[in-house]
């Protein structure tokens, strides 16, 4: 025997099933929330450039361009947190004694709870 | 109990630390801040601060500016978004290898990993002015 076998298979392999689809829209969530944390550090530094600096920034964000980013960065953001809280449960699942908790009941434990807390939290924070 | 339980080892192939454990782990912590914090980041910076007229711009940038300039948002920042980074970047780099590009994983460490690693440096040094 040599080597690995490597069963050959076309770049889009991911249009086979829907299964494989929705693994691939969930992987490149990322691609996506990456870019608006480039997005986000650019902010944090154009606010440490003083207020005119920053008042300029948040004037181009008003653009339509960069709402329509936003728009897209807010779904792929948003079905990230969705499909990791649907994971959670399975990759760290809670046993009352022998017990285990059903996954819906854990997904708001320890995602939907504590994602809701934080987001107000946040908003609260920018709006009072 | 198996025999093989080493780390790596499954499966006959010889158990070489490779590094993957870490950035999985980072992935997962990643993962979580970045599904609790990041939408709220985006409704504040994409929608909150940019809408409405010039005073109410104002305002909640100065609201903004005042929660990013307390040193325990400092830190929270940090750890939240240098986790996300890193995440991203694991995730991004395992998604361009199923789509075909296996053979460049190592070299794909230097963009993904080292592309985070550089936003963390950058957030902190612009953590550090603010």
């Amino acid at each position: 025997m040599s080597g690995q076998y490597h069963r050959p298979h076309r770049w889009a392999w991911f249009l086979e099933r829907p299964g494989y689809m929705r693994f691939m829209v969930r992987e490149l969530t990322s691609f996506f929330v990456g870019g608006y944390l480039v997005v986000f550090l650019i902010t944090l530094a154009r606010l440490g450039g003083g207020e005119a600096a920053f008042a300029e920034w948040v004037a181009a964000l008003a653009s339509p361009g960069w709402m329509a980013a936003h728009i897209v960065a807010l779904v792929a953001a948003v079905w990230h947190a969705v499909t990791w809280f649907a994971a959670v449960p399975q990759a760290m699942p809670i046993y009352l004694g022998e017990e285990r908790l059903p996954a819906p009941i854990a997904a708001i434990v320890m995602g939907y709870g504590p994602w809701l807390t934080v987001t107000a939290v946040i908003v609260w924070w920018v709006l009072r | 109990m198996s025999a093989g339980g080493v780390s790596g080892g499954r499966g006959g192939r010889p158990a070489r630390p490779s590094g993957e454990a870490f950035w999985w782990a980072v992935f997962s912590a990643g993962g979580v801040m970045a599904a609790l914090f990041v939408p709220a980041f985006v409704i504040v910076t994409g929608f909150l601060l940019p809408s409405g007229d010039a005073a109410v711009a104002a305002e909640r940038s100065a609201q903004f500016a005042a929660a990013a300039g307390w040193w325990p948002v400092k830190l929270v920042l940090l750890g939240v978004v240098s986790l996300s980074l890193f995440h991203c970047g694991h995730r991004i780099r395992h998604t361009l290898m199923d789509l075909g590009m296996r053979g460049a994983s190592g070299l794909l460490k230097l963009p993904c990993y080292g592309g985070a690693l550089a936003g963390s440096v950058w957030l902190g040094w612009v953590l550090w002015g603010i």
